[in-house]
């Protein structure tokens, strides 16, 4: 029998390796073959793993939930992979990147028992009181807000209590679907939030070379192909560009500002 | 005997090591069919590093020697051997370091190879047993073998005298033009009547003179820096893009007199050497902006040296502020926009058309600020206000 007829985890076969990842979605999508997915999780799987255990270690979970964010990892993947076209810009795995962080956080906050939240309900409302919550912490005492939240919502003020604990052990911010992951930021979010609108496009390239470079070293996205590389200090992106360091932070400010003002309006 | 032409045609020059043509083309001098702006050679010794400039002085020693055993001695075969060999090597050395990569390399080798490979000393053997020619006896073909030997061999010694001088020249050049640098960078004004105001009460300085002439390395036996450069000049037609230009052909023999030409040529054209703030290494300027720090990238960090000044935790010291206008990308921008606005309010293209042209030109000047490669290499040549107002009216 031939090799290439046979197939992945038959005896003697052995998995072809591509140059880019990306080429195995690009492969499966051209023959809807799911031996390319498989041999794409074959040769990522070492990666996932370290990915995994990393996040183990950051957010202190238990070691034997790393399959299960494997897990969760591969099924994002595949509902992901009916969706990805050939042509889009953006690699799938990038898409992954933020996905899979929001998935895997959600996971903690829902199933690693900080709280006990296992109904759909439950759920929702846990969404609904980080986000009351969120948007009067800063104007209302904490025993106001408790109160208020629980009369809103119909559940006891000690439920609110652990909701708001699960919410700030998992750094998460109710409706807002921001996370404040350390790799992750505000302007990276925005980006990935809007990565297949054409009005980000459109306001990126209205942007002038200069600024555009600017942001791209400074947030590490390359706007042309939306890939991130390494993202640069302002001390060493001003030294790139001819700039000193306060110039470059007045600058990014003001870029954001009016790539925020372009969003808003379009 | 030279061929007796009235007008000589670009086309045909040579540019060897030994006897050379330089052509002088407004701010531009052509060498070896490479334009460079006048000031260009100066500047390029003016950064030759010193162990350079030492290894060329030691080949160049080498051949010196042999120019006066030759004088001493007279023809040797094996003598003649040696300096072909020697010649060969400062060839070999010379070949990569600028500015005598300029020159005509391949060329040089041939005219080395013709006066003193193997059939030229055989020549010159022939010539010393017919030494005298009876011109009642001899026959005509004969006499003409022997006169052109004989010329063959004097141009032989003008060459070995032509590379025996390489080295001492280019020290003496290097010590006059860091000299000159140094004092010329404490002025204020880079205005050309300020420059030439400088150059006259630089050389008119007894010391400097005598500093000058102390620093010659081999001042008993050869002559050092002087101002009376030798040279011949002659018209020269160049045909360029289909139109006929007149421009200045000039005939060197001596490295030291093309140096002094070019480096007097380029101060009365307003270009001078300025020294880097940062990198300390000296860079040419064809305007009077005050520009302080050069605009080539600075290996160490990546980045230009104009940039490196504006970062204290780098230079350690607070740098003096140079202009955004000073910056040569800067200035040459500005032209183009000068020019566009010129273009537009005489009529000479739309309101479209200029739009699109200065939006052309900015997008050039902003990829020039992070893209040093492009600027280094290729803003010059696509800020060229044609291929502009072409690319405008295409799109």
């Amino acid at each position: 029998m031939q090799n290439e007829n046979l197939h992945m985890y038959q005896l003697g076969y052995e998995p072809n390796r591509l140059d880019d990842f990306n080429d195995y979605f690009i492969q499966y999508l051209k023959t809807n073959d799911s031996k390319y997915f498989n041999e794409f999780l074959h040769f990522y799987e070492p990666i996932l793993n370290r990915k995994a255990a990393e996040f183990i270690k950051c957010n202190h979970i238990e070691e034997y939930r790393l399959p299960d964010l494997k897990q969760i990892f591969v099924s994002l993947l595949w509902d992901e992979l009916q969706r990805y076209s050939a042509d889009e810009k953006l690699p799938l795995l990038q898409i992954m990147k933020y996905k899979t962080h929001k998935a895997w956080l959600e996971y903690v906050r829902t199933d690693c028992g900080i709280t006990k939240i296992e109904s759909k309900n439950a759920h929702n409302n846990l969404r609904k009181v980080t986000s009351l919550y969120f948007k009067m912490k800063d104007t209302k005492p904490f025993d106001e807000i408790l109160k208020e939240i629980s009369k809103q919502l119909h559940i006891s003020e000690n439920t609110v209590i652990e909701y708001i604990e699960a919410a700030l052990a998992t750094k998460y911010s109710g409706n807002r679907e921001s996370f404040e992951i350390e790799d992750i930021t505000a302007s990276e979010d925005i980006v990935f939030n809007n990565y297949k609108s054409k009005q980000i496009k459109e306001a990126i390239q209205s942007l002038s070379t200069i600024e555009r470079k600017l942001l791209e070293l400074t947030t590490g996205i390359n706007f042309d192909t939306f890939e991130t590389t390494e993202k640069l200090s302002y001390n060493k992106t001003a030294l790139l560009l001819g700039m000193t360091e306060s110039a470059v932070q007045k600058k990014r400010k003001r870029i954001l500002k009016k790539l925020k003002q372009m969003l808003k309006n379009s | 005997m030279r061929e007796l032409s009235y007008i000589e045609r670009y086309e045909n020059k040579i540019t060897t090591i030994d006897y050379f043509a330089v052509d002088f083309d407004e701010k531009n001098i052509i060498l070896n069919n490479e334009k460079l702006p006048l000031g260009y050679i100066s500047n390029c010794i003016a950064n030759l590093p010193k162990k350079f400039a030492t290894n060329l002085l030691i080949h160049s020693g080498k051949i010196n020697r042999h120019w006066q055993e030759l004088k001493l001695n007279g023809y040797s075969r094996k003598l003649f051997m040696d300096i072909f060999a020697d010649i060969n090597k400062m060839i070999d050395y010379m070949q990569s370091l600028e500015p005598f990569k300029y020159f005509d390399i391949e060329k040089s080798r041939t005219t080395v190879s013709k006066l003193f490979g193997k059939d030229a000393l055989d020549d010159y053997e022939y010539l010393l047993k017919h030494l005298k020619i009876n011109y009642g006896r001899t026959e005509r073909n004969e006499i003409a073998r022997l006169e052109e030997i004989e010329n063959k061999s004097k141009t032989a010694e003008n060459v070995l005298r032509a590379y025996s001088y390489i080295g001492v020249d280019t020290a003496n050049f290097d010590t006059m033009i860091i000299n000159y640098v140094e004092n010329f960078i404490k002025e204020d004004s880079r205005q050309k009547d300020n420059i030439a105001k400088f150059t006259c009460e630089f050389f008119e300085n007894e010391e400097v003179q005598m500093n000058l002439a102390a620093s010659n390395p081999a001042a008993m036996i050869m002559d050092g820096f002087n101002l009376k450069p030798i040279q011949s000049a002659v018209p020269t037609i160049k045909i360029e893009n289909g139109k006929y230009k007149i421009i200045r052909r000039m005939y060197f023999s001596r490295m030291m007199d093309f140096f002094v030409t070019e480096f007097f040529e380029a101060l009365s054209q307003g270009h001078y050497i300025w020294k880097c703030g940062v990198c300390n290494k000296y860079f040419l300027m064809t305007t009077a902006h005050k520009q302080l720090y050069c605009s080539t990238v600075n290996k160490e960090y990546g980045v230009p040296c104009s940039y490196v000044a504006k970062h204290p935790e780098i230079t350690k010291r607070k740098m003096k502020k140079q202009k955004k206008s000073d910056s040569p990308y800067y200035v040459l921008w500005n032209r183009r926009y000068s020019s566009i606005r010129q273009n537009k309010s005489l009529g000479k293209y739309s309101k479209a058309v200029s739009s699109k042209a200065k939006k052309i030109i900015d997008m050039k000047f902003e990829r020039a600020q992070f893209d040093f490669d492009y600027a280094e290499n290729n803003y010059e040549d696509e800020m060229n206000l044609e291929k502009i107002y072409e690319e405008a009216m295409k799109e």
